[in-house]
C-alpha cells in the first residue's frame, strides 16, 4: 500500500466522473476519512491501495454504475487484474459470481477505484451484488448490510462536486460489520503482516476517534440513532443494542488489538505520530464511554 | 471440640472473603488500582479453592482503574502458576453499569445477579463507614474558621464547630486556645478570627500533604483533552460531592488571577467513606490514570471528609469548592505568587 494525498486522489478521482453521476458519488474508507482530518495538508498521507465509492441512492445506483465506469474505461482507466477482477460475465452469470469494478487510473497502480452501492432494503443480508452492463459484459456492484449508513448525511465536497462519508458514520458501519473478531485475513498484507478485517476495521473505528476534535465523539450517538431510526427503522433498536461488542472484543484481546494498533499506525494513522497501544487502547474505551454507551441507552430508552 | 490446624487455616481464608453464596465465594475489591492488589486476591482465592473442592471463586472489580487488557496480562502470568483444576474455578468480574463482564468464562444470570448484590452490598457498607477521623483536626477547625471569616459570615459556637468538624469539643477548645491571638471570644461565648492567622496559615501550607488526601491522575492518551472540556464533561456528570478547586475555583472568585490558561483540574471531593467512589472517572475521561511520581497530574482530587462544606453551587448547577480550599491547591502547584495575590484579595488588610 502507497502513501497517497487525499486531496489529490479525490480530485483526480472526481475529475474523471461523469458530471451527471457525481451527486450519487460518496468516497468511503480511510481516504475519505484521511481527507476530512488532513485533507488539505498535503504533508499528511494516508496509505491505501483502493478508493471506494458508493453510488447512492439504489435507484440510481445501476446508471450511475455504468455510466462511471464506461466513462472512466474510455478515458484509460485500467481493470484491476489481480483476483481475476478483470474479467466480465455474461447473461448467464450469476450475479454473485460477476466481477467488481475496480479501475487503476492511466497514469499509476498504486490504487484503484471500486464502486459500490447501497442495500436495497433494511432486510438484506451480508454481501449482496447488483448487476450493471459495460460495454464487454456485465459486472456488480457489491453491498454490505451497513453501507447505507455511510451514505447517512455525507459531507459535500463543494470544490470537487462529490462527496465524503462522515467519519463517524464509517465508523458506525464497520462497528455494527464486525460484531465480534472474526478469523478472516485481509486479502492483502499490512505493512509485510497477515491481519484480521474485523481488526483492521475495528482499528479505523479507533484512528478516526483519535483523530477527531476534541468533544468530537460526544456528538456521534445522536447522529448515528438518526442514521440507524432512517435505515433500520424495524430493527434499529437491536442492532444499537449490539453496537460495541466487536469493540469490547478488541479490548478483550491483548493480540487483536495489537493487530488493530498495527493497521492503524500504518494506515489513517500513518502520519499521525507515534501512537502506542496503550493510548489506542485508551480511544476505545473513549468510544465507548462517548459514543457506544450512550448509543445503547437511547436505544433502551 | 478442638480445631486442627488445617481447619483453623481453613476457616480464616474462607471467612476473609466478602461473600459465599452457594458453591460461590466472591471477593470484592473496589477502586482497585493496582495490580499487585488483583493479583494477591486472586492467590488468596486460589488458596481458598485448593482447600474447598466443587466451590467456584469469583473476583469482582468494581470502579477498578485497571484497564481490561492489563487485567487480562495479569490473569496469564497467574494462570501459569496455578494448578489447571484451581483455574477452572477461578472466575474475574468487572461489573459495568448493569452488566457484569467476566473472563476466563461468562456468568450465567444467576451468578451475575448474585456478584451484583454482593458489590453492592459491599459498596453500601463501605458508604456506612464513618470516615476515619482527621490526623490533624486542628488543620480541619482551622480551615473552616478561615472559610467563615473570609465569607464574614460572623462568630460560630463551640458546639457548632465541633459538629462541622467532625471532632469533639474538646478537641475544639485545644484548637481555639491555639489560635487565641485571632480570636475574638463574645460574651456569648461564640468565637470569630479577628485576622488571618498567618503564622498558622503558613503550618497548614506546609503540612497540606498530611491534612489533605490528594489523589493524581495523569493522561496517558498523548492527546490530553482541555481542562474547560473536562469541567463541561463533569457538569454533565454531576458526581455528587465533587467541586471545581484549584485555578478555576480561584478564578471564579478573583477572575483578575495572574495566571494565562489552566495547567490542571483540581476537584474538591466531599466524601465521608473511607474510599472515595471514583466511579465517574471513566466516564469523565477514560485517559485518565493514576499519575507515577514523576508524572505530572492532568487532574487532582482532594478528599474533604468534614461533616460540613463551604461549597457553593451556581446557577449553572455548577458546584464550586470552598476559597480555602482553592487557595491551598495553588500552592501544591507552587503558584505561590497567585496564591498570594488570592490571599490578598480575599483577605485585605
Amino acid at each position: 500500500m502507497k502513501l497517497v494525498s487525499p486531496a489529490k486522489v479525490l480530485a483526480q478521482v472526481a475529475s474523471a466522473i461523469p458530471a451527471d453521476c457525481r451527486q450519487h458519488v460518496i468516497v468511503i474508507g480511510s481516504l475519505a476519512a484521511g481527507y476530512q482530518f488532513f485533507g488539505d495538508n498535503d504533508a499528511q498521507a494516508v496509505r491505501t491501495k483502493d478508493v471506494d465509492c458508493v453510488l447512492a441512492p439504489r435507484i440510481a445506483a445501476v446508471h450511475a454504475g455504468e455510466s462511471t465506469a464506461q466513462t472512466l474505461l474510455d478515458a484509460g482507466w485500467r481493470r484491476c487484474s489481480a483476483g481475476g477482477w478483470d474479467k466480465p460475465g455474461t447473461e448467464d452469470t450469476p450475479d454473485d459470481e460477476l466481477s467488481a469494478v475496480r479501475l487503476y487510473p492511466p497514469d499509476n497502480d498504486d490504487w484503484f477505484l471500486e464502486l459500490l452501492t447501497v442495500p436495497e432494503s433494511e432486510h438484506d443480508q451480508g454481501k449482496k451484488w447488483t448487476r450493471i452492463k459495460l460495454s464487454d459484459g456485465y459486472y456488480a456492484l457489491p453491498s454490505f448490510r451497513f453501507l447505507s449508513l455511510t451514505a447517512f448525511e455525507p459531507l459535500d465536497i463543494a470544490e470537487l462536486g462529490i462527496r465524503c462519508a462522515r467519519s463517524e458514520m464509517m465508523a458506525l458501519a464497520n462497528l455494527l460489520e464486525h460484531p465480534a473478531i472474526k478469523d478472516d485475513p485481509m486479502s492483502s498484507e499490512i505493512a509485510g503482516r497477515v491481519i484480521k478485517r474485523s481488526n483492521k476495521d475495528l482499528g479505523r473505528i479507533l484512528a478516526i476517534a483519535r483523530l477527531s476534535a476534541d468533544g468530537a465523539l460526544e456528538t456521534w450517538p445522536e447522529r448515528w440513532a438518526r442514521a440507524l431510526q432512517q435505515e433500520f427503522p424495524s430493527q434499529w433498536k437491536t442492532i444499537a443494542a449490539k453496537a460495541g461488542s466487536g469493540l469490547r472484543a478488541l479490548l478483550a484481546s491483548a493480540n487483536d488489538l495489537e493487530e488493530a494498533h498495527h493497521a492503524c499506525i500504518n494506515g489513517l494513522l500513518a502520519s499521525a505520530g507515534n501512537v502506542t497501544i496503550e493510548q489506542l487502547e485508551i480511544v476505545a474505551e473513549q468510544v465507548l464511554v462517548d459514543a457506544i454507551e450512550p448509543l445503547e441507552k437511547l436505544a433502551q430508552a | 471440640m478442638t480445631t486442627s490446624p488445617a481447619t483453623a487455616a481453613r476457616s480464616r481464608l474462607h471467612s476473609e472473603v466478602d461473600a459465599e453464596v452457594g458453591d460461590a465465594l466472591i471477593e470484592v475489591k473496589i477502586g482497585a488500582s493496582s495490580l499487585r492488589t488483583v493479583s494477591s486476591a486472586l492467590m488468596k482465592l486460589a488458596a481458598i479453592l485448593g482447600n474447598r473442592p466443587g466451590f467456584k471463586g469469583y473476583l469482582a472489580l468494581a470502579d477498578s482503574a485497571i484497564t481490561l487488557p492489563r487485567l487480562q496480562e495479569e490473569w496469564i502470568s497467574i494462570s501459569r502458576v496455578l494448578r489447571p483444576e484451581i483455574l477452572e474455578r477461578l472466575t474475574v468480574c468487572i461489573p459495568k453499569g448493569n452488566q457484569i463482564m467476566s473472563f476466563p468464562r461468562e456468568l450465567d444470570p444467576q451468578t451475575q445477579s448474585i456478584i451484583s448484590a454482593t458489590v453492592e452490598k459491599e459498596r453500601r457498607g463501605m458508604a456506612a463507614t464513618r470516615a476515619p477521623r482527621s490526623s490533624e483536626p486542628f488543620y480541619d477547625i482551622l480551615r473552616i474558621l478561615i472559610n467563615q471569616w473570609i465569607k464574614r459570615a460572623g462568630p460560630l459556637t463551640s458546639r457548632w464547630l465541633a459538629e462541622a468538624a467532625g471532632c469533639t469539643y474538646p478537641t475544639v477548645a485545644s484548637a481555639l486556645e491555639k489560635l487565641e491571638k485571632y480570636l475574638t471570644r463574645h460574651s456569648d461565648r461564640r468565637v470569630e478570627l479577628k485576622a488571618f492567622p498567618k503564622d498558622e496559615w503558613i503550618r497548614l501550607v506546609a503540612n497540606a500533604n498530611k491534612v489533605r488526601q490528594t489523589l493524581r491522575f495523569a493522561d496517558r492518551s498523548g492527546q490530553p483533552r482541555s481542562v474547560e472540556s473536562l469541567v463541561s464533561r463533569l457538569q454533565k456528570l454531576h458526581p455528587d460531592g465533587v467541586a471545581i478547586a484549584g485555578v478555576l475555583g480561584a478564578r471564579r472568585l478573583f477572575p483578575a488571577i495572574d495566571l494565562i490558561g489552566t495547567p490542571r483540574l483540581d476537584l474538591t471531593f466531599h466524601c465521608r467513606t473511607r474510599q472515595p467512589d471514583l466511579g465517574f472517572l471513566r466516564q469523565l475521561d477514560p485517559a485518565l490514570k493514576p499519575a507515577r511520581y514523576d508524572e505530572p497530574a492532568r487532574l487532582v482530587i482532594h478528599t474533604l471528609r468534614n461533616p460540613h462544606t463551604f461549597f457553593e453551587t451556581t446557577p449553572d448547577g455548577a458546584l464550586w469548592a470552598d476559597p480555602v480550599e482553592c487557595l491551598l491547591d495553588l500552592h501544591e502547584m507552587r503558584l505561590e505568587s497567585q496564591a498570594s495575590e488570592f490571599l490578598r484579595f480575599l483577605a485585605p488588610i
